[in-house]
Parts: structure tokens; sequence; C-alpha cells
């Protein structure tokens, strides 16, 4: 089933010297519980893509689909609350909100959801990320890969349709940034959750189900191909 | 190679100027505003107090305040010489002509102390010998209206020894007085120095010096000081001193210099904490960028210069604004509000407010040190960071104020907007203190001054020192036999009564009285060469050939105690008890003995003095001199007191020594406080029963064919705070504008630097609000969460300006209450309302204003944008 869809998306920037293209006609399709790499050099356009995909930024042409739903036709905060339902973020550099601890991060989406968070998934999603001995942390007192492994746990507590993380580790050593990936993994198989990783490193690409691969805003090839 | 780093520290402090609008709009702002402020705050006080100056001058047609009398030379030379005495006129009455003093005055007494006090000034001071110089007034009385420089005028002068003698004068010049003559005396008709020479002889010259001393010197310290100074002629002479024009406009406004200073001292400091605030607020912002900077290799020194620069820039642009601001309000706005009332002896309100570049430039001087210096101490945390610490700085001190188990969830099922935004309130211990304290400063300040204001008002002064109704006689002590020639007037006990007791009855019995006060005493007579009263009646010996004279007030017992308490705590030469026990009196003077002459009065009392009736001139009985009390001593417990002037024989007897020497008691005043809301009715009621009791009397006088019989003086004055109000209306409502620009000013500084402050930390979290977004925040929500932060923040401000301003209210009152009398206190409850409101309204107002100017573009491009 496909959770995710673009048509022939594009996005113009109107700059000085001209018209940029960041993404040109780009038609992607991701399916429910896949865990797909969007890999490319710097300037390919694959975080504006990814800024499409979670509503961040609106295309200057074509359509984005969420679980079937066009999310350009939303209205600023409905986009906001489909945001909070259907995607998860995971950004480079964490974007924890600095005065909550990690309990009250990772509860966020579903507090200002107004949910009830399901006890048992959060448990299995802070003994997967290690954090249960962290919760009363502040995010000040963590270490990049424990602050990006709240990130992660805040991404999957609203178990969102998708999880969008915009070079996760690109703030961490190789390490700590081997290790975040394969918790990613780990959890998009363990949580059946379908994750969509930003990155130019194409060891960590190895490491997904799924390779999209985009150049000058155009989608030059997809995993299945290769 | 040629070091360029210059240019380089040059193009990165200007690219930084530019590139953040919002930044440089509120730093730019924050200095406008301060200069402003400060600029118009300085200049209207020192309008009012200018014009309280202008006032004082005007009305005694002098700018100095102390005179020595009778003065030599050899006194004049040596005065001159004094380091506390900034001029010294001498001016010298030789007679009196058409009225006015006929005087011959120096060139500093008229340029430096006379002429100030005029206006309207033509022709100039004389300069030939029949040259003459006269106040408008006279020339009026002389039906001269449009008087020309050069014209004739024949003048008949009155010499001090009593001759008379006419001469022809040219008219040199003329000026416009204000003089107040029933206290001043008549104003001067100025003659030449050779016309002096040429028809009198220095012996009937009485030479006074007018001396202007410091304005940091007391009337009592530069007494004290010339006394010690100068060598007296003899026993009598002496120096009055008064505190100068500047000290009692001072006192006037704001209780003293040491008031001022430390009103001043807090404007500065709200201003300057209010650049303070904002700039440390945004630098913080910056500490990433600058550690980037220094990771490229930036020096301190270059980051300095950068901040530096930047700083001159927001002042350039900051002090052109305040200034063009300041001016505005200063010479348009104001003027412009003022310019309908008019003040006696001033003219047009508006002259309260006049054009000060000083000011303007001490203002920019001011708040440029101040910027520069909070820059630098801004800058500091950063320059000491490493440049890892200062990318990382914003994580750090994000969390500084909750660390690990403190920290309580919020909770989990009902997520509270308000338990986040408390939190981001108090993210920054530092800096929520430093910005808390100095909004709660702010408002404290101006609520203080609103308050002083208020308390030392005007109004509050005149419903301080007078009665709502006063009803007075107009006789005094040697006019008394005068007027007890009328036998017709005469009572069973064989006297005159100046308000007869049955009046008073009548007027007492009005029910709208809620408070009334009653001063009655007696008239005597003593013989001139009293021993015991010889310091006094030596000065009035010449006026009296066997006996003299005197008035005596009886005062109460609790009044007689207080006196002999100031007796004890003053070490005064009073000897009180006597006059408690029937057996002294006390004698009254206008600052007139000398330090001599008080000394010897000391051997004095205790002496016996025989005392005569004023009708049958039979002598009543002996009482003992209790010395003498200057009505001007200070502490003396208040009273209320019939005519007084210089040289005249005034008493203070007790109700006990009253009986004793058997004298006819007179009713000197009366002095009602109406009830509440009914101060017109009683007022009406009075001046109805007081104009039925002249009438008869003006009728008499008018039909009198006896010289004897045509004695108005029997009449009596009725006189109500409301005239006074009406005297002074514009006076009050201009003053009251002025005033109230001001506290409205000061504020505005608290209402702005809150503003000022909300802005700064609202921008500095833009990225932070785009990342709440993105993990699912609605605009509503966010709104909702500034919200409580606002009313969270001003509510704390409320409370802590509620407690400290609380305390520092009562404290203002009390030594306000210490310093003046009249000073009314009443906590500025009202304004404290206002500026409540205000916070909250204002906290509600920028949030939505920001939310759509930070929520504009989307959370992709604010994420990427805006730094952490």
């Amino acid at each position: 089933m496909k959770v995710l869809e673009t048509r022939e998306v594009k996005k113009i920037y109107q700059t000085p010297s001209g018209e940029v293209r960041a993404l040109d006609g780009v038609s992607i399709s991701v399916e429910d519980g896949e865990f797909v790499a969007i890999i490319g050099s710097s300037g390919s356009g694959k975080t504006t893509l990814l800024n499409m995909l979670g509503g961040l930024d609106n295309p200057t042409e074509g359509d984005v689909l969420v679980r079937g739903e066009n999310i350009g036709r939303l209205k600023k905060d409905e986009l906001t609350v489909f945001r909070r339902r259907n995607i998860g973020f995971v950004f480079q550099n964490y974007n924890l909100v600095p005065v909550l601890n990690v309990y009250e991060n990772i509860m966020l989406p579903l507090q200002l959801d107004g949910r009830e968070p399901d006890g048992q998934f959060f448990d299995r999603v802070i003994d997967t990320l290690k954090l249960r001995e962290k919760l009363d942390s502040m995010p000040h007192m963590l270490s990049g890969g424990q602050q990006q492994r709240v990130a992660i746990a805040r991404a999957l507590s609203a178990k969102p349709a998708v999880i969008l993380a915009d070079e996760p580790t690109g703030n961490l050593d190789s390490v700590t940034g081997t290790e975040v990936v394969g918790l990613l993994k780990s959890s998009a198989a363990l949580f059946h959750q379908t994750i969509m990783v930003v990155t130019h490193n194409e060891e960590i690409a190895q490491m997904t189900d799924h390779i999209i691969r985009i150049e000058d805003g155009k989608v030059r090839g997809n995993g299945d191909e290769e | 190679m040629k070091n360029n780093n210059k240019k380089v520290v040059a193009n990165l402090a200007r690219k930084e100027f530019r590139a953040d609008k919002g930044r440089r709009l509120v730093l730019s702002g924050a200095i406008a505003f301060a200069v402003m402020l400060l600029f118009t705050v300085f200049s209207f006080a020192s309008g009012k107090i200018e014009t309280d100056m202008l006032s004082e001058a005007r009305t005694r047609g002098v700018v100095s305040n102390t005179t020595l009398e009778e003065a030599s030379l050899e006194q004049y030379g040596k005065i001159r010489e004094l380091s506390y005495i900034k001029d010294v006129g001498e001016h010298i009455q030789f007679g009196a002509a058409l009225g006015d003093r006929a005087a011959v005055i120096d060139e500093v007494a008229w340029e430096k102390i006379k002429s100030p006090a005029f206006t309207d000034i033509h022709g100039t001071y004389p300069q030939k010998k029949m040259d003459v110089m006269l106040p408008m007034r006279t020339l009026e009385m002389l039906g001269i209206t449009k008087p020309e420089p050069g014209m004739e005028l024949p003048i008949t002068i009155e010499f001090s020894e009593g001759r008379q003698e006419e001469f022809t004068f040219h008219l040199s010049g003329y000026y416009t007085e204000y003089i107040a003559t029933i206290i001043y005396g008549p104003p001067d008709a100025y003659f030449s120095r050779d016309f002096l020479n040429a028809v009198s002889s220095e012996k009937e010259w009485e030479r006074t010096l007018f001396l202007r001393q410091y304005d940091n010197i007391s009337g009592r310290e530069v007494e004290k000081k010339l006394y010690h100074d100068i060598s007296m002629r003899g026993y009598q002479q002496r120096f009055f001193g008064e505190d100068t024009s500047l000290e009692v406009a001072v006192f006037t406004i704001a209780g003293g210099f040491d008031t001022v200073f430390v009103l001043a001292v807090s404007i500065l400091l709200s201003a300057g904490l209010l650049i303070y605030n904002v700039l440390h607020i945004s630098y913080e912002r910056k500490i990433r960028e600058y550690g980037l900077l220094k990771t490229l290799g930036t020096t301190k020194r270059q980051l300095q210069a950068i901040v530096f620069q930047q700083a001159a820039r927001n002042v350039l642009e900051g002090s052109l604004l305040g200034v063009a601001a300041g001016v505005f309000i200063a010479l348009a706005v104001l003027p412009f509000l003022l310019s309908k009332m008019y003040l006696y002896r001033i003219g047009s309100a508006a002259g309260m407010i006049t054009f000060r570049p000083l000011l303007l430039v001490l203002s920019v001087f001011f708040v440029a040190c101040v910027t520069f210096l909070s820059s630098a101490l801004a800058i500091r945390h950063t320059v000491k960071l490493t440049p890892v610490e200062a990318v990382n700085y914003m994580e750090t001190a994000a969390g500084e104020f909750y660390s690990g188990k403190s920290v309580q969830r919020m909770g989990q099922h009902s997520f509270q907007l308000w338990q986040m935004a408390w939190r981001n309130v108090v993210r920054f211990k530092k800096r929520f203190w430093v910005s808390a304290l100095c909004l709660t400063l702010g408002l404290v300040v101006s609520l203080g001054v609103a308050m002083i204001f208020k308390g030392s008002d005007k109004v509050n002064q005149i419903e301080y020192d007078y009665n709502d109704v006063m009803v007075e006689t107009r006789v005094i002590a040697w006019e008394y036999d005068d007027v007890a020639m009328d036998s017709s007037r005469k009572n069973e006990d064989g006297i005159v009564p100046l308000i007869p007791d049955e009046l008073v009855e009548k007027i007492l019995s009005f029910s709208d009285i809620q408070q009334s006060e009653i001063i009655q005493g007696g008239f005597g007579e003593v013989l001139v060469e009293e021993k015991a009263l010889q310091i006094f009646l030596d000065r009035i010996r010449e006026y009296w050939l066997y006996r003299c004279p005197f008035v005596m007030q009886i005062m109460s017992d609790e009044y007689l105690q207080s006196l002999k308490l100031l007796s004890e705590e003053q070490e005064l030469y009073l000897d009180v008890d006597s006059v408690i026990n029937g057996e002294g009196m006390i004698m009254m003077h206008e600052h007139q003995l000398s330090p001599s002459e008080y000394e010897m009065s000391r051997e004095m009392i205790g002496m016996k003095f025989g005392v005569y009736d004023i009708v049958n001139k039979k002598k009543t009985r002996d009482m003992r001199f209790g010395g003498y009390l200057d009505f001007k001593q200070e502490g003396l417990p208040e009273s209320k007191h019939t005519i007084r002037f210089d040289n005249n024989v005034y008493f203070l007897i007790s109700e006990k020594g009253f009986a004793n020497i058997r004298a006819k008691r007179q009713t000197f005043g009366v002095f009602l406080d109406a009830k509440p809301g009914c101060r017109s009715v009683l007022e009406e009621e009075v001046r109805r029963l007081v104009d039925s009791y002249n009438a008869p009397i003006m009728l008499a006088v008018e039909k009198a064919q006896d010289y004897w019989m045509r004695d108005e003086r029997l009449t009596l004055t009725f006189f109500s705070k409301q005239d006074v109000f009406t005297e002074m209306q514009d006076y009050i409502v201009s003053n009251r504008l002025l005033m109230g620009a001001l506290c409205g000013i000061l504020l505005l500084m608290g209402i702005v630097n809150y503003i000022n402050v909300t802005i700064t930390g609202l921008t500095v979290r833009r990225k932070e609000f785009a990342v709440m977004e993105s993990v699912g925040l609605t605009g509503r929500q966010l709104r909702k969460m500034l919200i409580w932060e606002g009313i969270i923040y001003s509510l704390i401000i409320t409370v802590l300006t509620a407690v400290f301003g609380s305390m520092v209210f009562w404290l203002i009152g009390k030594y306000m209450q210490e310093r003046m009398g009249y000073f009314a206190v009443s906590y500025p409850i009202a304004e404290f309302a206002v500026c409540a409101c205000l916070l909250f309204v204002s906290c509600s107002l920028i949030v939505f204003y920001l939310y759509r100017k930070y929520g504009e573009g989307s959370v992709a491009l604010r994420l990427r944008i805006y730094a952490d």
C-alpha cells in the first residue's frame, strides 16, 4: 500500500540571478513499512523534496499525497495537525525543545494532539532506543547521539504514516551515526514504520531497503532499478 | 604584506547591521526612545524649575536671595572676594520718588541681580546726571502709556532726611516689573550716580548689598559663613540669607536636591537598563555566530571592534530618531498644549518649555556611553567562551533553569500550555531576573515620580496652607488707637471689637463647618526704654516717643508645650515655662536679630517689663521677658497669626498670662473648614455675612463728616481657598499638564521597556517556534502559549511592582511628608492599574503582531533561515 506519493512535484525559487528549479517534476512513491533513502549530492534538491513530503514547504506545482491525502490542499493549521498525526521528523541538529525534558519531548506531538499515549508502545520505543535512564534529563545534558535518539523516539511516538529524517547522522561521529541508522532500520522493522532518510552518505543509503537518487532536482533512479 | 583586517571588520559590522532588520529596529528604537525620554524628561523638569525660579524672582523684583543692609564700602569690597558668593550688587536708596524707591545701583546689581527679574526693558540704565529709569507701572500712574526715551519728566524727590525737591529728568529707559509690593515694597526709580553725588551726602544713603550665593548653599549656611567672614559694623547689622530660587523651586517640585538626585539617577538607570536589557538579549543570540567567527580566527579585539562598530551605527540611527522625536515633543506638542494658558509674571505657559541643546547633547552622550558599555558587557561573555562553547551556547544555556530530578513532568494526559509558557519565561534565570528587575524598577520609578508630583501638587499646598474660609481684621496694634476713637462702636468692656463676638457666633453657627479655629489676643503698650526689650525696641525707638503699642496672641497650652520641646531640642534662648505659668511673654520677630543681638538677648530673659493698657494707658502689671523667637525658626509649631510685619512688636502669651494682665480680648481672625462637599455653600454663607457686616461701616465711611470717622479699617477681610484656586488656576493646570506629560513619558518608558524586552525575547526564539510547529504545534496553540507567557511575565512584573513599589511608595510618602507639610500621600493606584492593563494588553498585541510576522513563509524556510 502506498503511504507516500508525489506527482510531478516542482519547486521553483525566484532569485536575483533568475529562476532556480530545486525540484523539477519529481514523482516517487513509498510503500508502507519501507525504509527508504533519498540520496544526492549537495544542492541536488533532496532536502527540498523531504520538506515537500513533510508539508514543511509547498510545491510550486504538483501534488504530494500522504496516505492518499493531498496535503497541498490543506490550510496552514490543518496541515500542522495532519503533520503531527502522520509525519514524524528527525532533523540533523535534533531540534529538541530545550525547556522540555526527554519524556516531555517524546510525548510532545501526542500531547499537542490531545491523544492518550500508548504505554506499551512507549515502553517498547524507549527500550529500543535505550532512553529509559534519561527520561528526566534535559536536552543539554545529553550527547549528540542521545539527543538524536530522543528525536527518533519523538518521531515514533505519534505512530505517524512516515518518518522523515534529514541527514540524521550529519552532526554525529561515524560510530554513533551508524548506530542511529541502525536504530532507524530496526524501528522501521519492529514498528512497521515507514522511514525516509535524506543523506549524501552512500554507506548509510546502502543500509536502507530502497534508494531514490536525485540530481539537479530530478529523480535519476531508484533502488528498484539498481 | 599590509594587514587589511580593519576593512574586513568594518565590512562584517556593516553587513551584520544591515542583515538583521528586526534586531536593528529594536536596538535603534530602544536608543531613540532613551534619547527622547531623557531629553524630554529633563527638559520638562528644568523648564518647570526655571519657570518657578523666574516667577519667584519676578515676585521679589530681584534674583538675589541674601541682603546686607546699611553696608559699608569695606564690607562691599570684602564680600566681592568671597568664593561662595557669585555676584554682589550695590543698591543705594536715598529717598522716594513717585511712590517708588529713589535708588542708584551699580552695574552688577542692574545686569545680574535686578534686570533678570524684569521684562520689556527699553532704553538704558541712567548714564547722564539727569537721567531716570522708571517702572512702567509708575509711568502709567502718571498717565504715560507710551513712554518715549528722552522725554522730560518733572519728579519730586523726598530725600531720606525729609526734605523735598523737584527736578526735571530725562527718561533714559523703562521696564516692566511684577513685584508683590504688599510684601516686598515698591519698585525702584533709578537715577544716575552723578545725580546722587550732586544732591545728597553719603550720610543719607541706605546702602544695601544684594548677594547671590551659589545654589548649593542654603540661606542659613550663607548667613553663618558671612558672619564668620565679614566684620559687622555694629551688633544690629545683620545679613538676611534665604535659600536660592533654585533650591526653593527644587524643593517645591520634589522636596529637595537629594530627592531630585535620586529621581534623576533612577531615570538614568531605567533608561540605561532599557538599553542594556535589549542589547544583552540580542547579543545572546549572536553568540553562536561570534563563536563561528572565533573559529575562523577572529581575535577578541576584532570581535569587540565588530560589536562596537555596530553599536556606533545603532547609536547614530537611534540618536537621530530620538533627537527628532524629542525636539518635536518639546518644541511642538507641549508648547501647543500650553500656549493657551497664561501664567502671571511669566506670560504664556508655553514659556515653561524651552529648547535646551545641551540637554540633548548630554542625553545622546549618556545613551551612547550606555550602549557601548552594554555592548562591551554583552560581548565580554562571548569572548571568554571557546569557539566550541560559543557554537553550542544555546543548547547549554537553554536549560540552565531546569536540571535533573527537580524537573516535574507535565501532566501525562493533558498537555498544559501554561506550564510550558512558565518554563519559557524563566528558562534564562539571569536574563529573566535582569529583565524583571529592570521593568519593575522602571515602573516603580515612574509611579514614584507620579506619586511625588501628585503629592506636591500646588492644589495640595493651597489646601494645606489655607482654610476654606478666612475672616480677618485689618487693624494692627498702632492703628487701634485710631479706630477706638469711634465711641459708638465700643462694647460693654469699653473696647471697639475688631470682630464682634456676635458675628463670630453667627459664623460658627453654620452647619456646614467641619472645623474652626479662632485666633485671639489683645493690644497693649510697653515703654520704649524698657531694658528687657531693649534689643528689639532700639530698632523702632525713633518711631515712638514714650510707649510703643504691641499685639499679643493667646497661644494654647498645647502649642506652648510643643514650643518648649522645640526650645529644648534646639537650645533656643526661650523661657517657655514662664509663659505657660502666666508670668511671661515671648517676642516674635521676622528673622531680624543678628547673631550678636540674639546672644545678647540671653541676658534679658527673665527680666521684668511693664505692660500698659492700650486704651487707658495705665500699667496693668509686670511680665517676664521670655526671649525672642524667629517666625522663620526651623521646626516652629504651626499656628495662625494676625497681621505681622517688620518692626511690629508681637508677643505670644498664654491664656493664664492674658488673664493676669487683664487685657481686653479681641478676635483677630476666624478660620473655617467646610464639611466635604460644602465648601462653596459655606463660602457663600460667610461671604454674605461679612458683606452685611462691612456694608454699614462702608456707608458710614462714605457719609462721615469727620476725618476720624472715615475709617474703613474696621471692615473685615474675607478670603476663601477658592479665591486662591481661581488666582492660581492657569498655573495649576499648566503645571499638571507638564507634570502629567513627564509622568506619562516615564510610565511609557516602563511599558516600552517591557515591549522591547518581549519583542527581543520572541525574536531570538523564531527558530524554536518553527521547530515546535514542525512537530505539530498549531498556530493557535503557539499563540495561546505565547499569550500565557505574556500573562505570566506581566503578572510577575505586576506583583514585583506591587510589592517593591509598596515599600518604595511608603518611604516616599513618609519622607516627603517630613519635608513638605502639605505633601498629600496618595498611592498611585490608578496609574498602577493603567500600567498593569497596558502590560496585559501589550503582551497580547505583541504576540499577535509577531506571530503574524514570524509565521510568514514555510516552516522549512524558517527552520533554515533563523539561527539557533
